[in-house]
């Protein structure tokens, strides 16, 4: 049998968790959460998805601190940040440390669609 | 607070339930908080640090909570906490937003939510509060705003 992609979606609002897993529905993947940041990191250990979405204003561990440790180990995973905090310097402090979208709240379905096509495009993986 | 800092929130607020649901939210006038308890069914406070000072918090009503949250969710049955947490992401989400305007200096907490037991959130005298009521599908929320200059 073959196994679909994972997405680890990261968010400490179960609510945009769940909006976000609607919107990728409709694609040939599994989605799997946590609700904070190290939460984040355990389920990419087990998990190993091949694109995060990632929050940034979490408990305990904030996005930019997974972000960077996720890239640490593997720099070719897909990260598409979502998050609130819509200044410039985030922005380009996320793009630094490899974020390869940076999306601001509140999002689209559209916009978190078009992301995930052109990030999984990227990558090979399979098109909804 | 100057009128332009209202003014930054009244927008933020604005454009989250235009961008959330294509569907306007409606300011009213600005007001001075007084000592009249200003809770309704849940809210959700963002404590600021950094160049500003102070929090900032949204009270809301169940009814708009449960249309809002059926609204992302594109379902009709929404459960009591997950009002709880759409609370604190308006919140966050706002607050956030506003850091176009005013940069990283102006910093977020996570929210904190509660729900309307409270008798009032305890916001400090100094400097005054500002309340920016609205409504959205007849329903009334207020985002209640505490910040040093």
């Amino acid at each position: 049998m073959k196994h679909l992609p994972t997405v680890l979606i990261v968010d400490d609002s179960r609510v945009i968790r769940h909006a976000i897993a609607g919107f990728l529905a409709d694609y040939p993947v599994v989605t799997v959460e946590a609700g904070d940041g190290e939460a984040a990191l355990e389920a990419y250990a087990r998990y190993r998805p091949a694109l995060v979405t990632l929050d940034i204003t979490m408990p305990e561990m904030d996005g930019l601190a997974v972000l960077s440790e996720l890239k640490a180990v593997d720099p070719d995973l897909q990260v598409m940040v979502i998050t609130a905090l819509k200044d410039e310097q985030t922005r380009r402090k996320a793009l630094a440390l490899g974020a390869d979208d940076f999306l601001t709240k509140p999002v689209t379905a559209h916009q978190v669609r078009d992301s995930f096509e052109s990030l999984t495009g990227k990558i090979g993986m399979v098109q909804g | 607070m100057t009128e332009t800092d209202l003014h930054f929130f009244i927008d933020s607020t604005m454009s989250y339930f235009e961008e959330t649901t294509g569907e306007a939210a409606q300011p009213g006038i600005p007001f001075l908080k007084g000592r009249d308890p200003l809770v309704r069914d849940f809210s959700g406070i963002i404590g600021i640090s950094g160049q500003r000072k102070g929090c900032i918090y949204i009270t809301a009503s169940r009814a708009l909570l449960n249309q809002l949250a059926q609204c992302i969710l594109n379902r009709p049955t929404i459960s009591r906490e997950e009002m709880k947490d759409l609370a604190g992401e308006i919140a966050n989400t706002i607050a956030g937003n506003v850091r176009e305007a005013y940069g990283s200096t102006f910093m977020i907490s996570v929210p904190v939510v509660v729900e309307g037991r409270a008798k009032d959130i305890v916001v400090p005298q100094e400097p005054p509060a500002f309340v920016i009521p609205f409504t959205w599908r007849d329903c009334e929320a207020s985002l209640v705003l505490s910040l040093t200059p």
